[in-house]
């Protein structure tokens, strides 16, 4: 027996299957069958290091094939260990054993197995040593799991709070899923308080084309119709739905915001986008929605909102005051690409932390004494917004700005003035502003900015020496991005100037150049 | 966790299942809000904790450490031990969870959580409970009366191959 097994070794050393795939292959061979040779199972640490391989490959049964020459007192410690990292032992009592007392755990069946079943089986020492798992392992402090455990269903022992907020951190269809392991689960994702409806993260790109939305639009309607149906919890944290838009989607997407509404949602994001064939077709949120009971807050359901985002979607005017009038603790708003959004007072007395307005026609914003940490603005061509019209702001540190219509001297003037404590600044420019900089031009000095990312869209034969007076007014900067985008190199090439030399740059880490 | 700060650095000393003794700096406890209250309102100097293994109790206090030494400029380094943090065997993780639920330390059970949802994703309704060692005890009709309630969870390329 014993020269069998170290035949079986000697076999195996001369084979050098190192890997982690070879040991599921061969105990996936032997009908999941984990058969180790005495000499491996010694150690704790092999031991649990064996559990958490069997638990990550899903090689669910763990059972333990124990040769018969062991003496007695080696076998308690295997029994023991073997436990300790919850493996079953199927064990042919040794001979030496009989008659004296000691315990075996009631874990251990008692299993004739004929002598060649472990030796044909035998997982090298060497093989199972040099698996990356084991490396990883044994730079873990408290590597060594050895309290006493009897497998068994902890998860379902779990508070349901736990459960349902492990439920949340999965997909809505994996959580309802789940209602089919057992009667504990029966129910607890209907209490899930985060919904997310994504069709681009299952389906990707292919759901923004029109045979898809005629197709799936439907069916995912309805997924979505159900969930909401079924699920029971009375408060909903997020809610939250990305969806290729066509008209006749409206009502339910009236119905939707109704739901959240009714749950007093506290983060909701719509994203209806728009397929090339759609273009003139947008949802717009029906002030009805909004407005009933005008003078009763407590019906105006999006009180407690937190954070809102509505892409895609046609926000007037009038939508976008009564979400900032109406709810007092909007941290952040995002309105990205409303083609009717044209004005916006941003008042005092919110706790609005992050604004981003993307892609609006917006010509007139106006914020007073908000405390604004984070404000994105990217504008289109249409976009008639002049800084001139925005309070200042001295509370952004994170500024990210789209103007291309402002001459790019002015524009920077407006930022030092209105943003003067900002501290990482976003900029993208187009090559012809860029041009307009002046070499001599002396900036207000930015004493807080410490990050600089200046993309140039369309860029053709650009020189950086223009960003000279920038830098000159950023004393403290530490990290320097450049992106260009060059509109076409294989006309024009391109030429960058290295960096000005003549300022001092003793903050300045890293400077990072894409393009 | 300054050396900066003045006055003593008070000292407490958490008792695991095992009555092994850990003695740490009050401050470190304070993300437990469990402990938090204990401290606050009692001033204990020592805390029992019958329920929790002491290998577990190491491992909450590692983080605890970690958790303290964070900074902006440590993210990254962070965000690996949180990933190795996790990396340990089921039933561990699980005893971590449930520790964790009962300190209350609410970032690191946000965490915990994420790790065990992990190990539930991707995966079949037959291999979760395998994994997990959960018993159905619905009859194979129940199971698939209420299959037919949600079809659209269960649609797709998860089939139960495992039997």
């Amino acid at each position: 027996m014993l020269k069998q097994l170290v035949t079986a070794r000697n076999k195996l050393q001369m084979s050098h299957q190192k890997h982690k795939k070879d040991l599921e292959k061969r105990a996936n061979i032997h009908q999941k069958l984990i058969c180790l040779p005495y000499h491996l199972v010694t150690t704790e640490k092999n031991m649990s290091c064996l559990a958490r391989l069997a638990d990550e490959e899903e090689k669910l049964v763990r059972k333990i094939v124990i040769p018969s020459f062991i003496s007695e007192e080696n076998l308690l410690g295997i029994i023991e260990i073997a436990n300790h990292a919850g493996f079953e032992i199927i064990d042919q009592v040794p001979e030496c054993s009989r008659g004296h007392q000691f315990n075996i755990h009631p874990n251990i069946t008692k299993h004739k197995q004929n002598d060649s079943c472990y030796s044909s089986h035998v997982v090298m020492e060497d093989t199972f040593c040099q698996l990356p798992l084991l490396s990883e392992y044994e730079q873990h402090n408290n590597s060594c799991y050895s309290s006493h455990v009897v497998m068994e269903d902890r998860l379902s022992q779990l508070p349901d709070e736990i459960l349902v907020s492990i439920l949340s951190q999965l997909t809505l269809r994996e959580a309802v899923r789940t209602s089919s392991l057992s009667s504990r689960w029966r129910y607890l994702w209907m209490h899930v308080t985060c919904l997310n409806f994504d069709v681009f993260s299952e389906f990707g790109d292919k759901a923004l084309n029109l045979d898809f939305c005629e197709k799936e639009g439907l069916r995912h309607i309805n997924w979505i119709n159900h969930v909401l149906d079924l699920r029971r919890s009375h408060t909903l944290e997020e809610f939250s739905v990305c969806l290729p838009f066509e008209g006749n989607f409206k009502c339910e997407i009236d119905k939707w915001l109704k739901f959240a509404s009714s749950k007093k949602v506290e983060s909701l994001e719509l994203f209806l986008l728009i397929g090339y064939w759609v273009d003139s077709d947008r949802y717009s949120i029906p002030l009805e929605l909004l407005s009933h009971g005008s003078n009763d807050a407590s019906l105006f359901g999006f009180g407690a909102l937190k954070s809102l985002t509505l892409a895609d979607i046609d926000v007037c005017n009038q939508v976008a005051e009564i979400f900032l009038s109406s709810c007092p603790l909007l941290e952040q708003l995002s309105i990205i690409n409303s083609r009717v959004l044209e004005h916006l007072i941003i008042g005092p007395s919110l706790k609005l932390k992050h604004l981003e307005i993307y892609r609006c026609r917006i010509d007139y914003l106006e914020i007073c004494n908000a405390n604004l940490i984070s404000f994105s603005f990217k504008g289109t061509k249409l976009t008639n917004l002049s800084l001139e019209n925005v309070s200042s702001v001295s509370s952004v540190v994170n500024l990210q700005i789209e103007i291309y219509r402002e001459s790019l001297p002015i524009l920077i003037d407006l930022i030092a003035t209105k943003f003067s404590e900002v501290e990482k600044l976003s900029l993208e420019v187009s090559c012809g502003q860029l041009r307009a900089l002046d070499f001599h031009h002396s900036f207000p000095k930015f004493n807080n900015l410490k990050w600089l990312i200046l993309s140039v869209v369309d860029a053709v034969d650009c020189t950086l020496l223009e960003v000279t007076p920038l830098l000159q007014a950023s004393p403290y900067l530490q990290m320097f991005e450049i992106k260009i985008d060059w509109s076409d190199t294989r006309i024009y090439g391109g030429t960058i100037l290295p960096l000005p030399r003549h300022i001092l740059y003793q903050h300045l880490k890293v400077v990072r150049y894409e393009g | 966790m300054a050396s900066s700060t003045t006055g003593e650095k008070k000292i407490l000393t958490l008792k695991g299942g095992d009555n092994e003794e850990f003695i740490l700096e009050e401050s470190l406890v304070l993300q437990s809000e469990l402990l938090k209250n204990m401290v606050k309102e009692e001033r204990v100097s020592s805390i029992p904790l019958p329920s929790i293994k002491s290998k577990t109790l190491v491992k909450i206090i590692e983080y605890l450490k970690k958790h303290a030494e964070l900074t902006p400029s440590n993210k990254e380094e962070f965000k690996n031990f949180e990933k190795e943090f996790v990396n340990v065997v089921l039933e561990e993780l699980l005893d971590i969870t449930v520790a964790v639920n009962y300190l209350k330390i609410n970032g690191l059970l946000e965490f915990c959580c994420q790790a065990v949802a992990d190990r539930i994703k991707d995966k079949s309704v037959e291999a979760v409970r395998k994994i997990f060692r959960i018993e159905s005890d619905f009859t194979p009709e129940e199971e698939s009366e209420f299959r037919k309630e949600t079809p659209e969870a269960f649609e797709g390329d998860l089939d139960d191959t495992t039997n």
